[in-house]
C-alpha cells in the first residue's frame, strides 16, 4: 500500500497517514558536511522474512550543539560507518558515500542489504563487505570498491563475523566452507566439537584497496560465538573478543588474537584479578556488547558489555579491570546500544524501545567521566521497529 | 489428520475480497471447476507474493506425481492455508521490538509473526549455532546467517527446541548450514514439502533440515504444506522462550 509522508518543521514530529505508522525523522538531506560533527549512526530495518519494507535506511550526523543531519539512504542491515580524517563514509544497497565539505555520492552495483564491514582508506576509496548468503556449495559475501573512478563488485567466500583492517589490508574469520572446508580436511584440522563454530578461518580479503582473497590460517576452536566488524589490528595481529558455550549453557568471554603473517592465533580467558572468570552480574550468563577499531592502545583493550560495564583486559594475560558503569538504562531484550572507542573516548548510542529515547554519551574511556550528553527526541520516534546497527565518532 | 474447512472459508473469502487485485484466470486455470479456481485465486492472496501460474504448476507437478487430482490439491492446499492463518490469528502485526538473542542448543527453532499484504503466515528459522540463524529472508534473497544477538522479533515469538537428542539437532542445524545452500526463495508455502526443492521457503528449510537429516517430521497438521505456525504447534517441538 502506498505510504503517504506529511514532512514537519525539525521541532514537530512528522505524522503520516495511511498503513504504515512510521513518521520521516527530521527532514533528510543528500547535503549534508561534516562541519561540527562529533559522531554519526545508522538507522536501518533488519532484512528478514517474507516483510513490508520502506526500503529506507538513515544516517544521522550529530553536532556538538545536538544538532543533526539525516542523510536518507536504503536499507542496510548492520550498516557501518568510518571516518577519515574530516570524511564520513558509509553505504546503501545503490551507492557510496563520502561526506566532507559536501555530500558525495558514489553509485556501484546494487549490493546486499547486510553489511560485514566498512573502510575508508587514505585515497578515498570506499571498502565494503556484504553478507549474500549460500550458494550451492559455499557462502558468498560481496566485496565492493569505490571512488571517483568507479566501482569494482566481487565476490568472496565466507560468513565473516569479524572483519579488521590491518594497515590498510582487510581480513576477516570465518567458518570454512566450500574450498575452505575442503582445505581444513586435507589441512588435518579437525573441529573440536560437533556443535557449533569449532574451526574458524582468517582470510586476507583486499591487499589495500585491491581484492586479493587468500587464506592465512585454520585454526581449531571451541563452540564460540563470535561478531565484530571492526576489530583493532596492531602490528599485524587482529584482535576480538568471542564467547565460548559450554554444553551447561554458561559462556566465558576470552580474547583472541590473531597473527595476520603466520596464522597462529592465541586465547585469552577473561579473568578478574583475583583469576576468577568474568561474568555478568549476579554471575548471570555473559554476553559482550561491543568494541571497536581504537578499543586497543598499547596492552589494553578496552570493551562493552550487555549490562553496561565497561571494561579493560591486559591483552597479555587476559586480566580484566571493571573500569566504569554506563549512565543510560538498557534493557538488553529490547534496547540497542552501540559503541565506538576514539583515542579518548568512548562514544556509545543507544535506543530504549520503551520510553522511546535515542541518546549519544561520550565518556572519557579512562575515568568514565560524562564528557557530553545529547538526546534526540526527534530521530527516537522515527526508529519505529527499525534498528541503530553501528555508532562511529571523530576523533 | 484434520482437514475439517470450517468458517476459515470465510476467512479466505474476506481475504480475496480485502487483498483485491488477483490476477485473472489464466490459461493454466481454465480447466478447473470455479470451485478449484476460487481456491487457486485465495491461496494466491494469502501468499501475495506467489502468483497464479507458480502455484498451479507446483499443483500439477504434485498431482502428476501422487495421482492426486490437482482438484483435491487444491481443496486440501487451502484448507491448510486457512489453518495456518487461523493459528497465526492470536499474533496481531507488531513492531520488531524484541531481541530473540541466542538459542540454547545448535538446532534450535524459532517462529515470529510476519506479515505480508496484511497476511500472517508467520517467519520461521534455524539455529545453526547457538549464536547463529540460517534461514530463508526472503523474495530475491538466498538463505543466509544473520547474528542472533541483533535479530529482532515482534512479540509472541518463540523460541524452541526439538524433542529429541542433541546428536539430532546437531545433524539438522548442520543440515541446514551444509546441504540447504543456493535454495532461492519460493513463496509457495501451499504445497512445499520436498526436501530436495530448487527453491525453499523459510518453513520448508527448517522443515526439510530435520525431516532430511534425522527424519523427523516437524509439521503440526501434516499435509501438503508446512507454514511457520505448523512447526511452533508440532508435537515434536518444544517451546522454551515466549518472546511477549
Amino acid at each position: 500500500m502506498k505510504k503517504l509522508w506529511w514532512l514537519c518543521s525539525a521541532s514537530l514530529i512528522a505524522l503520516l497517514t495511511g498503513c504504515s505508522e512510521t513518521p520521516e525523522p527530521t527532514t533528510p538531506t543528500r547535503d549534508a558536511t561534516t562541519t561540527d560533527v562529533i559522531a554519526a549512526f545508522t538507522i536501518s530495518r533488519q532484512q528478514s522474512g517474507v516483510v513490508e519494507s520502506d526500503g529506507k535506511g538513515y544516517v544521522v550526523l550529530v553536532k556538538e550543539d545536538g544538532g543533526t543531519s539525516v542523510i536518507e539512504t536504503t536499507i542496510m542491515q548492520h550498516a557501518q560507518l568510518d571516518w577519515n580524517k574530516d570524511k564520513l563514509a558509509f553505504s546503501d544497497t545503490e551507492n557510496d558515500y563520502i561526506v566532507g565539505t559536501s555530500t558525495e555520492v558514489i553509485p556501484t552495483d546494487t549490493k546486499t542489504d547486510y553489511q560485514q564491514a566498512l573502510s575508508l582508506s587514505d585515497d578515498g576509496t570506499v571498502i565494503g563487505l556484504y553478507n549474500d548468503g549460500y550458494e550451492e556449495d559455499s557462502y558468498v559475501e560481496q566485496l565492493i570498491t569505490s571512488s571517483t573512478k568507479g566501482s569494482d563488485f566481487t565476490e568472496v567466500e565466507g560468513y565473516f563475523q569479524v572483519t579488521g583492517f590491518c594497515d590498510g589490508d582487510l581480513y576477516g574469520i570465518a567458518e570454512p566452507l566450500g574450498k575452505y572446508q575442503a582445505e581444513a580436511e586435507r589441512q588435518g584440522v579437525e573441529a573440536k566439537e560437533a556443535d557449533g563454530y569449532t574451526r574458524l578461518m582468517l582470510n586476507q580479503l583486499t591487499s589495500g584497496t585491491t581484492v586479493e582473497e587468500e587464506n592465512v590460517s585454520i585454526q581449531a576452536v571451541n563452540s564460540s560465538g563470535q561478531e565484530s566488524t571492526d576489530a583493532p589490528c596492531v602490528d599485524g595481529s587482529l584482535y576480538h573478543l568471542a564467547s565460548i558455550y559450554a554444553d551447561s549453557g554458561e559462556t566465558t568471554p576470552v580474547l583472541r588474537i590473531w597473527d595476520t603473517d603466520s596464522g597462529d592465533m592465541t586465547e585469552l580467558e577473561l579473568v578478574t584479578a583475583d583469576g576468577e572468570p568474568v561474568t555478568g552480574p549476579d554471575q548471570s550468563t555473559f554476553e559482550i556488547n561491543g568494541s571497536s577499531q581504537q578499543s586497543l592502545r598499547g596492552n589494553d583493550f578496552d570493551w562493552v558489555d550487555d549490562f553496561g560495564r565497561a571494561w579493560r583486559t591486559d591483552i597479555t594475560t587476559g586480566i580484566s579491570q571493571k573500569l566504569f558503569e554506563l549512565v543510560d538504562s538498557y534493557d538488553n531484550s529490547t534496547d540497542t546500544r552501540v559503541v565506538d572507542f576514539t583515542e579518548n573516548a568512548l562514544t556509545v548510542v543507544t535506543f530504549q524501545q520503551e520510553a522511546e529515547e535515542v541518546r549519544l554519551v561520550q565518556y572519557d574511556r579512562n575515568s568514565g567521566e560524562v564528557l557530553t550528553e545529547i538526546d534526540l527526541p526527534d530521530i527516537a520516534k522515527t526508529i519505529d521497529d527499525s534498528s541503530i546497527w553501528a555508532v562511529s565518532a571523530r576523533d | 489428520m484434520n482437514r475439517t474447512v470450517s468458517s476459515t472459508i470465510a476467512l479466505v473469502a474476506i481475504s480475496i475480497l480485502t487483498f483485491g487485485s488477483l490476477s485473472p484466470a489464466s490459461a493454466t486455470t481454465e480447466t478447473l471447476s470455479p470451485a478449484a479456481q476460487k481456491q487457486a485465486q485465495a491461496l494466491v492472496a494469502e501468499s501475495p507474493e506467489l502468483t497464479e501460474s507458480a502455484l498451479v504448476n507446483d499443483v500439477e507437478v504434485y498431482s502428476a506425481s501422487t495421482g492426486v487430482s490437482v482438484e483435491s490439491v487444491l481443496r486440501q492446499a487451502s484448507s491448510e492455508s486457512a489453518q495456518s492463518i487461523e493459528a497465526a490469528s492470536s499474533s496481531k502485526k507488531g513492531k520488531r521490538t524484541k531481541k530473540i538473542g541466542n538459542a540454547k542448543h545448535k538446532g534450535d527453532v524459532f517462529v515470529t509473526p510476519a506479515f505480508t499484504g496484511g497476511v500472517n503466515h508467520g517467519h520461521t528459522g534455524i539455529y545453526s549455532a547457538k549464536p547463529t540463524i540460517v534461514e530463508a529472508p526472503g523474495t530475491g534473497k538466498k538463505s543466509r546467517s544473520t547474528s542472533a544477538s541483533s535479530y529482532k522479533v515482534p512479540k509472541k515469538s518463540y523460541k524452541m527446541d526439538v524433542k529429541t537428542s542433541q546428536t539430532k539437532r546437531n545433524k539438522a542445524g548442520s543440515y541446514a548450514y551444509n546441504k540447504l545452500r543456493g535454495k532461492k526463495y519460493s513463496a509457495n508455502f501451499a504445497v512445499n514439502k520436498k526436501t530436495g526443492s530448487a527453491k525453499m521457503n523459510c518453513s520448508q528449510l527448517v522443515w526439510a533440515a530435520y525431516k532430511a537429516s534425522v527424519k523427523i517430521d516437524l509439521d503440526g497438521n501434516g499435509g501438503l504444506g508446512v507454514y511457520p505456525y505448523n512447526i511452533k504447534d508440532s508435537k515434536h517441538t518444544h517451546i522454551y522462550k515466549t518472546i511477549k
